[in-house]
């Protein structure tokens, strides 16, 4: 397995090819670029200028493991409005000519959004449409879209199964799905959503979770690495078993408040002991 | 069940098409928008459902009521409206663009009988075509229609998902909004909301031969009219969506129409 961690966790104020040099000095192999989220890879981002980030990313000594979005929180393909999940569509089919540009195979995608405004029958149904329509498009490039369990924060496909059905519903090879191990709380475990899904995962997202804990006010319930109460043997053991041998991304929620760098490097060696399987 | 029979009798007598043809299964729909009734399947319909193509705003409102009347017995087309038989019911789903000659057929198939539905998309369309959609409706059928109302913009849809994701605030915190739209006719009913509705103004209801029948929040948002035989049915919030996503009131209420 490789580690990678993605390029918003780079310090505010830092240039890109400061977080590079970081993000190699730290042990990483790759970086997940996060398209919006980030001044040097916006939706305004030409080609050429996509095409320099993939040079000083190479020149860094990585690669990109994937290409990321947070955009479709505020414009997801299940809006009610037709003007809305156009421009989600856009999104999509924007991250995956950036992921061919910038020579990665997966994007990460929040499908689908329940509201108290927009009830569960309608995302899925748009949703399933959605993934049903770029499916060809991601396959077309050779890309392939993990659709991530944001469970409490979607209020959408909660439980393994129910996930397992919706890719189902969708039936593109070219649509699977980007865990997230640390989003999981307390509706169920890492591990059995590894087991029951396998070959359908595209990359993984880790950081650690207090699933006593709930959201409430600022205070996060996501942690570093082995802080929280995932089960990080099962997790490893479940990966084993079921071959996974692709990219561990970082995503930690809660930074440092001072010695912003030294996260970096603590959570690479945190990964280096979830891959070496000592825990 | 006199309302029925009145819209047959309508279509049995004013345009030969529907007339002695053939028997024909229910709850199927006989064509494409861009057949012309000369080709059509020789059978009685009960329904056309109006394809306005770009004049239609909400195309999943289309699906909804499409979905929908396969799943009765009713026996209806596809149609654009230049090209529309005779039908003693045609709806008009997520309707925003509204041409002269095209609200002139409707209201001609009111005034000959038909109950015409005409289901507003145009809370989904923008500032200019959404004027044009009002001046229409007051122009043909004497409807006058306030400004599209966000019901939800109290600050609890998508947009403050995102603000509560990023800020880790509970959802379920302070929510009193009651996402339905109540009908009193043909059936009290309750329908899901679908976050925009076009109200209707205040009028003196009688001199327009008419009076509302689904309010949401409060506000009047749907309406019945007569024109001549017929009448017109005014949806200020779109209904089609719940008829899609399983809205079984919603199912329930259009069927009521039907009979």
């Amino acid at each position: 397995m490789k580690k990678s961690i993605g390029d918003n966790m780079i310090p505010k104020g830092w240039s890109f090819e400061q977080g590079l040099e970081l993000v190699k000095k730290a042990g990483y192999d790759g970086i997940e670029l996060w398209l919006g989220d980030v001044p040097w890879f916006q939706m305004s981002t030409t080609d050429s200028e996509i095409r320099e980030l993939r040079r000083k990313v190479e020149r860094a000594g990585l690669v990109v493991s994937n290409v990321s979005t947070g955009l479709h929180w505020e414009t997801p393909v299940s809006s009610r409005d037709p003007k809305v999940r156009d421009r989600a569509i856009g999104i999509v089919e924007r991250q995956i000519e950036a992921a061919q540009i910038l020579g990665t195979d997966a994007i990460l995608v929040v499908v689908g959004l329940v509201t108290a405004e927009v009830p569960y029958n309608e995302v899925y149904q748009r949703s399933v449409e959605a993934m049903q329509k770029l499916g060809p498009t991601a396959g077309n490039a050779g890309v392939k879209i993990g659709c991530e369990n944001c469970n409490s924060e979607q209020r959408f496909l909660l439980s393994p199964r129910e996930f397992w059905t919706f890719l189902n519903d969708v039936n593109s090879p070219h649509v699977g799905l980007h865990l997230d191990v640390g989003n999981i709380h307390d509706t169920g475990f890492a591990e059995q959503w590894i087991e029951i899904h396998g070959p359908r995962i595209t990359r993984i997202h880790v950081k650690d979770v207090n699933k006593q804990r709930g959201r409430c006010g600022d205070q996060s319930v996501y942690t570093n690495l082995f802080l929280g109460d995932n089960n990080w043997p099962a997790i490893r053991a479940a990966l084993d078993k079921v071959g996974y041998n692709g990219w561990l991304v970082a995503e930690m929620e809660l930074r440092y408040r001072y010695a912003l760098d030294q996260q970096f490097y603590d959570t690479a060696a945190a990964m280096d002991r979830l891959i070496s399987g000592k825990l | 069940m006199r309302i029925r029979v009145s819209r047959r009798h309508f279509l049995s007598t004013a345009v030969g098409a529907g007339a002695g043809l053939a028997s024909v299964a229910r709850g199927r729909c006989f064509g494409i928008a861009s057949r012309s009734p000369a080709v059509l399947p020789q059978g009685h319909l009960d329904c056309v459902l109006v394809d306005l193509a770009d004049g239609c705003r909400l195309r999943e409102s289309l699906a909804g009521y499409e979905a929908a009347l396969s799943r009765t017995h009713c026996r209806f087309l596809r149609a654009v409206p230049r090209q529309m038989p005779p039908a003693p019911v045609v709806i008009v789903p997520g309707c925003a663009g509204l041409a002269p000659d095209v609200a002139e057929i409707f209201r001609s198939s009111a005034e000959a009988g038909a109950l015409v539905l005409v289901e507003s998309g145009a809370a989904y369309a923008e500032l200019p075509e959404f004027e044009a959609h009002r001046v229409a409706l007051d122009l043909h059928f004497g409807l006058k229609l306030e400004a599209p109302v966000d019901l939800w913009s109290d600050g609890r849809g998508e947009e403050s998902a995102l603000a509560r994701h990023a800020e880790g605030r509970r959802a379920e915190a302070g929510r009193s909004h009651v996402p339905y739209v109540d009908y009193n006719w043909p059936i009290a009913a309750k329908v899901r909301d679908f976050s925009r509705i076009v109200p209707l103004c205040n009028v003196v209801w009688a001199a327009l031969n008419g009076e509302p029948i689904g309010w949401a929040q409060g506000r009047p948002m749907a309406a019945r009219q007569s024109f001549g035989r017929g009448k017109l049915v005014f949806l200020g919030s779109p209904l089609g969506p719940a008829l899609r996503y399983g809205d079984r009131e919603a199912e329930r209420w259009l069927n009521a129409l039907l009979v």
